[in-house]
C-alpha cells in the first residue's frame, strides 16, 4: 500500500499539461479563491480550505476537513456529537469557544454554547470555501468569546447558477443525497438552495459485547436569498441519532437515541459605513438511554433509564460602524443576545424530576477594534471587548473583558504576525444551576485565557513555508474532578505550548503537496502532569486529465499511550463529461486512525474499568455521482 | 486610506500569489477575433481592469471611441459610442440579454465557462477563429 501511495504521489509530478482554452478555464477553476475577498488580514492565524481544496479532498463532511485542521483536530463525546475539546466525560459539549458562522451569521445552541456540536459533523456541499481562525481572531464576528472562528461561505447564484444533484453510497450501507439550485433574479438579487438527506450508518463498535452506534439519519435545509448588500439566510436540520455511549456508566448502553431540531433565521446588511444583524435560533434536543443496570435508590444512580427534552431560542443582534482613514480602520460595535433555555422533560430511572424551569440567559457587548498603517509594510492592531452575561435564576453573572494586541509585518517574500490577547470565559448555560450534575457545587471564575502566538510566513516562487508558535495560559480552567469527574475550576494553570510547520509545494500550476509537522504540550492536567502529542500531516492533491486524486495521511502519538496512530485517506474523481463526475473515498483506510479515550466506571462497585478507545474517524469507502445540469 | 488597503492588497497578493489565469484567456481570444496582436479595449467593470491591467497585448483605453470591444455587464448605462462596439459580457444573463455580445466570460455550475454568438459576429463583419468555434452557441 505504502508503494502505491508512493507511485500516486510521484504521478502527479511526471504529467504536465498542455495550455489551450480549456486548460485555461480549468485553470482558473482550480485557482479562484474567493478567499481573497473574505479572508479576515487580521484575524488571528488562518487555515483557508478553498473550494478546489474541498473539491478534490472529497470533503462532505465538516469533520473531514477539522480533523487536520490546526490546532484541534476533531473529536466526538460520549453522544457521538462533535466536541473537539471533549475529554470522554459526559458533558454535552466543551468546545463552546469554537464558533460556526455561515457567512457571518452564527449558528448557535441556546444551552450548549455552540453550534460546533451538531455542525462539526454536517454536510458542507452548499459551502464554497472555509476560513478557520485561531487564537481570540476578532470581536468582529462573535458575539460570545471565541478562540476559534470557522466561518463556512454559501455558494452563490454569481458563481453556481444551475442545479446540482449528487448521490453516494458507502461501505456501511450508508447512504447521502443532496442537491441545489441556485439562480440570479433581477435587481441583482439571487438564491441559493440547498437540501440533504442523509442515513448515514457508522462503524460499529463494541463495550464489553455491547454494540455502540453513532448512526445518524436527517434532513438538512439550507436558503440564502441576498443582492450586494443585504442576506437572508435559512439553515434548518433534523436528525435522529443513536446516541452512542449516552450517560451509561460502564458504556454499555442498551438502546440510546437522540433526536435533534435546529433552525436558525438570519439577516444580516450593511448600509454606508454601517453592518447590521438579527438572527434567530431554535435548538430542541431528546434523549433516550436505556442501560441494564440497577440504580442505588439512595443516589437514584447510575441510570437504567434516563430521558430527557430540552429547547432553546436564541435571539442575536448587532450594530457596527467601520471608520476608515488614511491609515486607519476603526469598528466599533454593540451585540445583545437573549437565549431562553431549559428542559422541558427530564426522567431519571423511574423518578420525573418536577417543576422545570425555563431560565434567560442575556449577553451584551461593547467592543471597539482598531488597525493602524504604521508604515507601508506595517499593521498594528488593537481590540477591547467588554461583556455583560446575566443569568436567570442564577448567581453565576459575570462581567468579561477581553483585549488582543497584534502586529503584522510585510515584505514582498515574508509575512510576520505577532499577537498577544486576553481572553475571558464563563460557563455554557446547560452548566450554569448544573451543581451535583455537570459542575461542582457553588459560583465558577471566569476562565481568563493569555496567548502569545508568532506566525511567520516566508513564500517563494511555488513554495509556502509557515511557522506557528503559541503559548497559552489558562486560569481556572474548568476541567472535571477526578473522582466525581464533575466540572471545576482548576488550582493550577493549564499552560499549553503548541508549534507548527506547514510546507505548501505548488509543483505544477494546479497541483499540490502540503506537510506538517506539529507539537503540542498541556501541562497541568488533572490526570497527567503534561500532555504532549506530536502530530504530522501529508497531503497530496493532483490531477491527471479527467481525474483528481487526493492523498492524505495524518500521523498522531501522544504520550499516554505512546502508540502511532495514522489515518490514510485516499479518493479519485472522474469528470466524465463537464456535467457528470464519479467519485470514491477511502478514509481510514487501515483503521489506524487516532482514538479517544472514554471512560468506564463499575456500576456496582464504582471502580474504574480501562477505557474505551474509539476513534472519531469511521474507517469507511464512499463512492458517488455527481450530475449538473 | 489608499495606503491602508494598498497593504490589505499587497499581504493578500503574498500570500496568495497565482498566475493571471484570467489575462491569459483574454490574451488568447480577442487577439484571434481580432486578427490584431494588440486590441483595445473598454472595461466597465473593475475587477476585470485589475485583472487585465498588466496584459502587455491587452491596452485599455479610457473612451469608447478608442477601443476595438467593450468588456463588461452593464452597457446600457454607456455612452452611444460604446454601444456601437462589439462587448465581451462578464455575466451569462448580459450576454444573453445584449444585442452587441460578441461572447462571453461567465460563471455557471461552478465552472467558469465561455460562448460566443455567431449572430452578433456575423453583425460586426467578425469571422469567428477555428480554435473558438467549439464554443461558439
Amino acid at each position: 500500500m505504502k508503494k502505491i501511495f508512493l507511485l500516486l504521489l510521484y504521478s502527479s509530478f511526471l504529467f504536465a499539461q498542455e495550455t489551450n482554452l480549456d486548460t485555461l478555464l480549468n485553470k482558473i477553476e482550480k485557482k479562484t479563491d474567493l478567499s481573497e475577498k473574505t479572508k479576515l488580514e487580521n484575524g488571528g492565524i488562518s487555515t483557508i480550505y478553498t473550494r478546489d481544496d474541498i473539491t478534490r479532498m472529497q470533503a462532505r463532511n465538516l469533520n473531514d476537513i477539522l480533523k487536520s485542521t490546526y490546532p484541534f483536530g476533531y473529536n466526538e463525546n460520549r453522544y457521538g456529537l462533535s466536541d473537539p475539546y471533549s475529554i470522554g466525560t459526559n458533558h454535552p459539549n466543551m468546545s463552546s469557544s469554537i464558533r460556526i458562522f455561515i457567512d457571518n451569521q452564527e449558528i448557535t445552541s441556546g444551552m450548549y454554547g455552540s453550534g460546533i456540536i451538531l455542525y462539526g459533523d454536517m454536510d458542507i456541499n452548499f459551502v464554497d470555501h472555509i476560513e478557520i481562525y485561531s487564537g481570540n481572531p476578532t470581536y468582529e464576528y462573535s458575539t460570545e468569546p471565541t478562540f476559534i472562528l470557522i466561518k463556512l461561505y454559501s455558494k452563490d447564484a454569481k458563481r453556481d447558477e444551475g442545479t446540482k444533484l449528487s448521490f453516494g453510497i458507502g461501505n456501511y450501507s450508508d447512504t447521502h443525497f443532496y442537491g441545489y439550485n441556485s439562480q440570479e433574479l433581477e435587481n441583482n438579487w439571487s438564491y441559493f438552495s440547498y437540501v440533504s438527506q442523509v442515513n448515514d450508518k457508522r462503524q460499529k463498535h463494541t463495550s464489553d459485547a455491547t454494540e455502540l452506534s453513532r448512526d445518524k439519519r436527517g434532513i438538512h435545509i439550507f436558503s440564502s436569498f441576498h443582492n450586494d448588500n443585504n442576506r437572508f439566510l435559512i439553515d434548518a436540520i433534523k436528525q435522529k441519532r443513536d446516541s452512542f455511549i449516552n450517560e451509561s456508566l460502564d458504556a454499555t448502553p442498551t438502546s440510546g437515541t437522540l433526536d435533534n431540531e435546529l433552525l436558525h433565521i438570519g439577516y444580516d446588511g450593511n448600509s454606508n459605513n454601517f453592518r447590521y444583524l438579527l438572527s434567530y435560533d431554535y435548538f430542541h434536543t431528546e434523549s433516550d438511554l436505556s442501560d441494564d443496570v440497577t440504580p442505588n435508590p439512595s443516589i437514584n444512580y447510575p441510570f437504567a433509564s434516563l430521558s430527557a427534552e430540552s429547547s432553546s431560542h436564541i435571539f442575536s443582534s448587532e450594530l457596527k460602524y467601520d471608520y476608515l482613514t488614511k491609515n486607519n480602520k476603526l469598528v466599533v460595535g454593540l451585540k445583545y443576545r437573549y437565549k431562553y433555555y431549559g428542559y422541558d422533560k427530564l426522567k431519571k430511572n423511574a423518578l420525573v424530576i418536577p417543576n422545570l424551569e425555563k431560565k434567560g440567559q442575556s449577553v451584551s457587548t461593547l467592543f471597539i477594534e482598531n488597525q493602524y498603517s504604521l508604515k507601508h509594510n506595517s499593521i498594528f492592531t488593537l481590540g477591547l471587548s467588554y461583556a455583560q452575561v446575566k443569568n436567570e435564576k442564577s448567581i453565576q453573572d459575570d462581567n468579561l473583558l477581553m483585549y488582543r494586541v497584534g502586529h503584522t509585518y510585510t515584505t514582498n517574500e515574508w509575512v510576520i504576525k505577532s499577537i498577544y490577547s486576553h481572553m475571558e470565559l464563563t460557563l455554557d448555560p446547560y452548566l450554569v444551576g448544573s451543581d451535583g450534575v455537570y459542575i461542582t457545587p457553588g459560583k465558577k471564575d471566569i476562565t481568563k485565557q493569555d496567548t502569545i502566538m508568532e506566525n511567520i510566513v516566508y513564500e517563494k516562487e511555488n513554495n509556502k513555508y509557515e511557522l506557528t508558535l503559541s503559548y497559552l495560559s489558562s486560569k481556572n480552567q474548568l476541567m472535571p474532578n477526578l473522582s466525581s469527574g464533575l466540572l471545576e475550576n482548576s488550582a493550577k494553570d493549564i499552560d499549553i505550548y503548541s508549534t507548527i510547520f506547514i510546507w505548501t509545494n505548488y509543483y505544477n500550476d494546479v497541483d499540490k503537496l502540503y506537510m506538517t509537522i506539529g507539537y503540542n504540550q498541556v501541562n497541568n492536567t488533572p490526570i497527567i502532569d503534561a500532555f504532549k502529542q506530536s502530530t504530522a500531516t501529508l497531503r497530496n492533491l493532483n490531477t491527471y486529465q479527467k481525474y483528481d486524486f487526493f492523498n492524505e495521511l495524518l500521523i498522531s502519538k501522544d504520550n499516554i499511550d505512546h502508540k502511532l496512530y495514522y489515518d490514510y485517506s485516499l479518493g479519485v474523481i472522474y469528470h466524465a463529461t463537464e456535467d457528470l463526475t464519479l467519485s470514491l473515498k477511502g478514509t481510514n483506510i487501515f483503521d489506524t486512525a487516532k482514538t479517544s479515550q472514554y471512560s468506564r466506571i463499575d456500576p456496582i462497585t464504582f471502580q474504574a474499568k480501562a477505557p474505551l478507545n474509539i476513534s472519531s474517524i469511521d474507517q469507511k469507502v464512499v463512492f458517488t455521482i455527481e450530475y449538473l445540469f | 486610506m489608499l495606503r491602508f488597503f494598498l497593504l490589505l492588497t499587497l499581504i493578500s497578493s503574498l500570500l496568495f500569489a497565482k498566475d493571471n489565469y484570467e489575462q491569459k484567456l483574454y490574451e488568447n481570444i480577442l487577439p484571434k477575433v481580432f486578427h490584431k496582436n494588440s486590441v483595445h479595449i473598454f472595461i466597465t467593470d473593475d475587477e476585470t481592469k485589475k485583472v487585465l491591467n498588466n496584459s502587455t497585448i491587452l491596452k485599455i483605453v479610457q473612451e469608447c471611441n478608442d477601443a476595438d470591444i467593450v468588456i463588461g455587464n452593464s452597457f446600457n448605462q454607456e455612452s452611444a459610442n460604446c454601444k456601437k462596439k462589439p462587448s465581451f459580457a462578464l455575466d451569462y444573463r448580459a450576454y444573453k440579454h445584449s444585442q452587441s455580445a460578441i461572447g462571453a466570460f461567465y460563471w455557471r455550475k461552478g465552472r467558469p465557462q465561455i460562448a460566443f454568438s455567431k449572430k452578433s459576429f456575423k453583425k460586426y463583419k467578425l469571422t469567428i477563429p477555428q480554435s473558438l468555434q467549439k464554443y461558439v452557441q
